[in-house]
């Protein structure tokens, strides 16, 4: 099988049942070594709950051994996502106690308000958003409980005023990526975070409520992750877009707004684009047809690049955030904390200030080049 | 009178591949439920006794309710030892 096929395959699975899917599955089960592409395919790209929604539905016809395989690892998966979502409660539980709002994000939240089933969504860790002001609050909660962060930050009180955030992992291992914002870089500070703690939207685990999102401000950070996570995103939040525009009926005008207030048009832009290209989707709404005909500015183009471009580096992140912070004294306090780090920001990433200095100023050459 | 099952608080489910995993609060591993299992979960949605449990699922099969008690006896007691369901006199 070609990297063509498997890609074909790929975006089958992860368009399945979707409006407008157009990739066809094959006729017949696959042979085993293909198939056996697929199902690596379908673990990498967390694809699994869609997978097996395919076999059931009689879309894609397998072998019993196949169906059996593709069961074990949809099993795996969903054992896996039970016992983030525990440990889920558990730092909600610990927030509860000490005061500190919050907003469960991505995967967590995705499975319970975006899809028909909670087990369509298969992810690998819990991401949970904290105002800006309870920030210190927040790390101080989940330090309390046995988390420890990964990276700690450049200078005391960088995060709150700037950081995207941090990672921590609890004694068992589990990962939970506390946010601030959604990203990191220029499109990360243009976003109103005060507004996204004056709505929600909620869902039920284990008989106790959660919070997420509204669902415009959702929309808009599924987009955010698909447009700038990555330079080659993962199907699932591109499927995650496409869910929220095929199946959630967004008002297309109450997510311009908000996304002409945060500076963030050509982020949804480039991430619906995106996705109707990857997904081959046929269907169009408003904004699939806003999204194509969506010229972004020399300057949305420019920050696209810190994030898609050849030189998406941190380095290249931070010097163009540099530029999108509001006021001279802003800017001052960003670029002495990240100068001049404490050594344990340093040390954490293997690095002293020579180096760290280097890599600075290379940083700099680049998107000079660039 | 018999006594009445209901699901237990904090448990955590998925379904996958006509089964129910479940992750009672204590448990360190989800519990599997297949066949009968999956459909006495759903049923649990609403407290039940063993009668009407039985009934219900006799319906269904075509089978005299009292022969279905046996049956489903040993499952309740699993599930409710697993810390995923409890039951009240």
């Amino acid at each position: 099988m070609t990297r063509t096929d498997l890609a074909g395959l790929l975006r089958a699975v992860a368009a399945h049942s979707l409006p407008g899917a157009t990739e066809p599955f094959p006729p017949r089960p696959l042979a085993g070594a293909t198939w056996e592409q697929l199902l690596g395919g379908v673990r990498s790209q967390r694809l699994a709950g869609h997978l097996l929604h395919a076999i059931a539905a009689g879309d894609l016809p397998v072998t019993d051994g196949q169906h059996t395989e593709a069961a074990e690892l949809h099993k795996a998966a969903m054992t896996h996502v039970l016992l983030l979502e525990r440990r889920l409660l558990h730092v909600l539980e610990v927030f509860g106690a000490n005061g500190v709002d919050y907003r469960v994000l991505k995967g967590a939240a995705y499975a319970h308000v975006l899809y028909p089933d909670p087990a369509l969504r298969v992810y690998g860790d819990s991401d949970v958003l904290v105002p800006s002001r309870a920030w210190e609050a927040a790390v101080a909660a989940l330090t309390g409980a046995g988390y420890r962060r990964r990276w700690p930050q450049p200078r005391a009180g960088f995060d709150r005023r700037f950081g995207k955030g941090g990672m921590f992992t609890d004694p068992q291992g589990y990962e939970l990526d506390l946010h601030r914002t959604f990203v990191l870089g220029p499109f990360g500070l243009t976003v109103d975070l005060d507004e996204l703690f004056t709505s929600s939207s909620s869902f039920e685990v284990g008989g106790r409520t959660l919070l997420a999102l509204a669902p415009e401000a959702r929309f808009l950070h599924t987009c955010y992750h698909a447009a700038l996570g990555s330079v080659n995103p993962r199907l699932v939040p591109l499927r995650d877009v496409a869910q929220h525009l095929l199946a959630e009926h967004l008002d297309p005008d109450a997510v311009l707004e908000v996304a002409r207030r945060w500076s963030a048009e050509a982020v949804v832009a480039r991430a619906v684009s995106l996705t109707w290209r990857r997904l081959a989707l046929a269907d169009v709404v408003p904004l699939s047809v806003w999204a194509r005909r969506y010229e972004p500015s020399a300057h949305e183009r420019w920050a696209l690049s810190t994030y898609n471009g050849p030189d998406h580096s941190y380095g290249a992140k931070t010097l163009a955030a540099v530029q999108t912070l509001p006021s001279m004294r802003d800017r001052a306090a960003f670029l002495y904390a990240l100068l001049l780090p404490e050594r344990d920001y340093l040390a954490a990433r293997g690095t002293g200030y020579l180096r760290w200095w280097r890599r600075g100023w290379q940083a700099l050459l680049n998107r000079e080049q660039v | 009178m018999s006594r009445h099952f209901a699901r237990a608080p904090g448990v955590l489910s998925r379904h996958t591949a006509g089964r129910v995993l479940l992750l009672p609060p204590a448990a360190e591993r989800p519990v599997e439920l297949a066949g009968t299992g999956v459909l006495v979960w759903e049923l649990l949605a609403r407290p039940r006794s063993e009668e009407d449990l039985a009934a219900v699922l006799g319906d269904r099969y075509g089978l005299a309710p009292s022969a279905i008690v046996k049956d489903i006896r040993p499952a309740l007691r699993a599930l409710e030892q697993s810390g995923a369901i409890r039951s009240e006199p």
